[in-house]
């Protein structure tokens, strides 16, 4: 039970991405973290634009095909190429699933 | 029927009749023919052309429709005027032929005569032709048509009105005919080869599956925990400042970790570091597969027999069983060689060299009949070992001379590198190579107090007690010529004195022992007084290398000499009782532990010679080439087994199996003293017969 003014106070605090899980190599992550960013701060409403943006973005990047999932209430269960599986939680709002397969 | 159809019928007809050739039609035809000209004639006449026209003769219903000629008058044709045309000319046809031979005679071989041929043939062919046309609902004509349907096809433009009705109908013929334009020259002919795919599968990427849910709480989980661990992190931090601040606190556990990798790198060193159960278990499957490998030999070992041995009562054979080897002492001369007293599978060599000039590092290796690859214990010393002895009663301690004069004294249950005890330049070694060690019997009443005899090259013979720490010396004696004994008190220290080579207890009196010399001459001493030689024997004429008390007799001894010869000697009698030539020098000889009257002697040619004095005073019972360019150095029996060890001055020790008339034992009136009583019979009559030469020579 969070009540408002906690809630508030917790999405002051809780202001940058936090890596979820991932088994990148640590300068991808960073990367990739980044796009997820700026991503979703560009995009804050639409998050199937976001989506896009952020599929788009990594293909260009690493190449291959990205998956891409962003909300915030979603179960997964991908099967992903080795080292390029990411889930991070951007704002204390929204978690974003990156993987290529 | 239009007019060319019928025509066409005619000729088919004609055609048809005239390949069955009817003799009557034919002869009916040509009636008709030339009736018919003649009937004509008055109607063409008067049109008087050259070429006469016959028409159809469309009433005739019969068969015979006449064909349509064009006769056209040769040049050469009578012109008739119309009066002889006019005129009737009677024409008889007759079925005969008129040029045709009447009377033909052939001659007939059955009745022997001439005889009038009857049969002659009357048809005359004025003219033939072969006709070609065909009936219209043939299927020639059926075929032929439908070619000519099919070549007509390519065109139809050109046939007006005919296109339609062709087009309704279906293709009748299929087959395609080539373009003519469409070829290529043979030579520009090449093979094409069809397109074929090929690929190759390529291992995928590696691939994971991850799960998980994401959720409002589930961030918000994730962001508190992070949040915390962020704060326990800045707190470690400070924590661990402070703590530098303060300077060493935390040197002691580091020191720890610094002692656990140092003990870890020296069990790296040491080799694989396993457990004592894992190095039992490792020990006992070294063991099963040295047993699986040598399966033959030891079945030789146990259980053969040359049965050659029954039917040769003078002869034996030594069997080659096992080899040991060790990389230690590749190349080194086997300067020792020794069972253990314990264990009669047990057996220790030490590795030096003979050779003076050459010397190297040495060592000590033993071995057992169940691992015959590699030792048991092993080792290396910085001088060669030049002699050993178990400890008769306490088997693991094992006393070792090298060459440098030092003696160790070793434990060979612990496989350690360093001595149990060692007596160094400090501790009194000796000044030249150890020749012989020996424990001494009878006076371990305590480990306190265990002590053996040493004698050296520099002549002394010393006593060593093993103290708690050290080893203990006294000099017992000095080898010396008794001659020149006066002046080497006043000059060189080392004039007069001999160098020994050997030590024997007696087995028995036990204070009594035999030094052999490298004056060739053997001194009997004894414990209890160290101011004069009991006695000494003479006889040999080179170093002796060895000397051993019998086993079995109490009172004689063998030596082994570099002047090719073992002799026998009694404790009574100052010369040599039995003088055995063996045609080298001997490296080492011994008695068998099993008979009084059985000794095998190792000379440098590679030969282990075994004599039973029993069956022959003389000649071996066995002379066998061991090795094959190498000398033998060293010679052991085996206290358990009928088998015996030579060592070679190559690094190498054979094991060699008694054949049964090897390890008789000499027996005499049914008494079972190992056949000493028959040494001494041998002994006495050897005495008698070399008693006259001794009185000759006194």
């Amino acid at each position: 039970m969070v009540i408002g003014s906690d809630l508030e106070a917790f999405y002051k605090t809780a202001k940058y991405p936090l890596v979820n899980e991932c088994d990148m190599l640590p300068e991808m992550r960073e990367e990739a973290v980044d796009i997820c960013v700026t991503a979703i701060e560009k995009h804050q409403a639409d998050l199937e634009k976001a989506t896009q943006v952020i599929k788009e973005a990594l293909d260009k990047k690493f190449g291959g095909p990205w998956n891409c999932v962003a909300g915030n209430y979603f179960s997964f269960e991908v099967t992903h190429e080795c080292k390029t599986f990411l889930h991070v939680y951007i704002g204390g709002r929204i978690g974003v699933l990156t993987w290529k397969l | 029927m239009n007019l060319v159809q019928t025509l066409k019928r005619v000729k088919e007809k004609e055609n048809n009749e005239s390949l069955r050739r009817p003799r009557a039609l034919s002869r009916h035809v040509s009636t008709l023919k030339k009736r018919g000209a003649t009937s004509r004639n008055g109607n063409t006449a008067s049109t008087g052309p050259q070429t006469i026209e016959l028409k159809t003769n469309k009433d005739s219903n019969d068969d015979f429709i006449l064909p349509v000629r064009e006769l056209v008058r040769p040049p050469n044709q009578l012109h008739l005027s119309q009066a002889d045309l006019a005129e009737d000319i009677a024409c008889l046809l007759t079925a005969s032929n008129p040029a045709a031979p009447s009377n033909v005679a052939r001659y007939n071989l059955r009745e022997r005569a001439y005889k009038l041929d009857s049969s002659v043939d009357h048809i005359i062919h004025h003219y033939s032709s072969q006709g070609w046309l065909m009936h219209v609902d043939s299927e020639q004509a059926q075929r032929q048509s439908a070619n000519e349907q099919v070549q007509a096809q390519p065109e139809p433009e050109t046939r007006e009105g005919a296109t339609e009705v062709e087009a309704a109908l279906p293709n009748p013929d299929p087959t395609q005919l080539r373009n003519q334009f469409n070829y290529s020259d043979r030579a520009a002919q090449t093979p094409v080869y069809p397109p074929r795919e090929r690929g190759t599968m390529t291992e995928p990427p590696p691939r994971a599956d991850a799960s998980g849910h994401c959720s409002d709480w589930a961030i918000h989980d994730a962001y508190v925990a992070d949040l915390e661990r962020q704060r326990c992190a800045k707190e470690q931090a400070e924590a661990k400042s402070s703590a530098a601040s303060k300077g060493a606190a935390s040197s002691t556990a580091d020191d720890e970790g610094q002692a656990a990798l140092d003990r870890l790198a020296q069990d790296v060193d040491n080799g694989l570091h396993v457990s004592p159960a894992t190095e039992r278990a490792i020990h006992i499957i070294e063991r099963m597969t040295e047993q699986n490998l040598h399966r033959d030999v030891i079945m030789d070992f146990k259980y053969w027999d040359d049965p050659a041995d029954a039917i040769r009562v003078h002869e034996g054979t030594l069997l080659p069983l096992w080899k040991f080897e060790t990389e230690a002492g590749r190349g080194r001369h086997v300067t020792a060689l020794a069972w253990s007293p314990r264990y009669a599978d047990l057996l220790v060599a030490g590795y030096g060299s003979f050779d003076a000039a050459v010397q190297g590092s040495g060592a000590v290796a033993c071995f057992t009949l169940k691992n015959p690859s590699a030792p048991e214990f092993l080792m290396t010393t910085r001088s060669g070992v030049m002699c050993l002895h178990f400890h008769p009663h306490h088997s693991n301690l094992l006393a070792v001379g090298l060459h440098d004069g030092c003696v160790l004294v070793l434990d060979v249950r612990q496989p350690s590198a360093r001595p149990l005890y060692e007596a160094t330049a400090a501790g009194g070694k000796h000044m030249d190579a150890v020749a012989a060690v020996r424990w001494a019997a009878g006076e371990d009443s305590g480990l306190r107090s265990l002590a053996f005899y040493s004698v050296s090259a520099d002549g002394h013979i010393a006593h060593w007690t093993l103290a708690t720490s050290t080893l203990v010396r006294q000099d017992f004696k000095r080898l010396h010529d008794g001659v020149q004994s006066d002046n080497a008190v006043e000059g060189d220290a080392c004039e007069g004195y001999i160098g020994g080579t050997c030590l024997d207890f007696h087995k028995d009196q036990e204070h009594l022992f035999l030094v052999g010399s490298e004056d060739a001459r053997l001194y009997k001493c004894s414990k209890t007084s160290n101011s004069q030689f009991r006695a000494t024997y003479e006889g040999h004429a080179g170093a002796v290398y060895a000397v051993h008390w019998n086993t079995c007799h109490p009172d004689s001894f063998l030596s082994a000499s570099a002047d090719w010869t073992v002799k026998l000697w009694h404790n009574n009698c100052s010369q040599a009782v039995i003088t055995l030539d063996l045609g080298c020098p001997v490296g080492d000889a011994a008695w068998a532990p099993y008979s009084a009257t059985v000794l095998a002697a190792a000379g440098e040619d590679g030969r282990v010679q075994v004599f039973d004095l029993a069956h022959n005073k003389v000649e071996p019972l066995s002379a066998q080439k061991i090795v094959g360019k190498a000398a033998l150095t060293r010679l052991a029996f085996n206290a358990h087994h009928p088998i015996l060890l030579v060592g070679d001055d190559k690094g190498c020790i054979h094991c060699l199996k008694l054949s049964p008339n090897l390890r008789r034992i000499a027996t005499n009136a049914g008494s079972h003293d190992f056949g000493a009583a028959r040494l001494d019979a041998i002994i006495d009559v050897a005495l008698k017969s070399s008693v006259p030469d001794t009185d000759e020579g006194a």
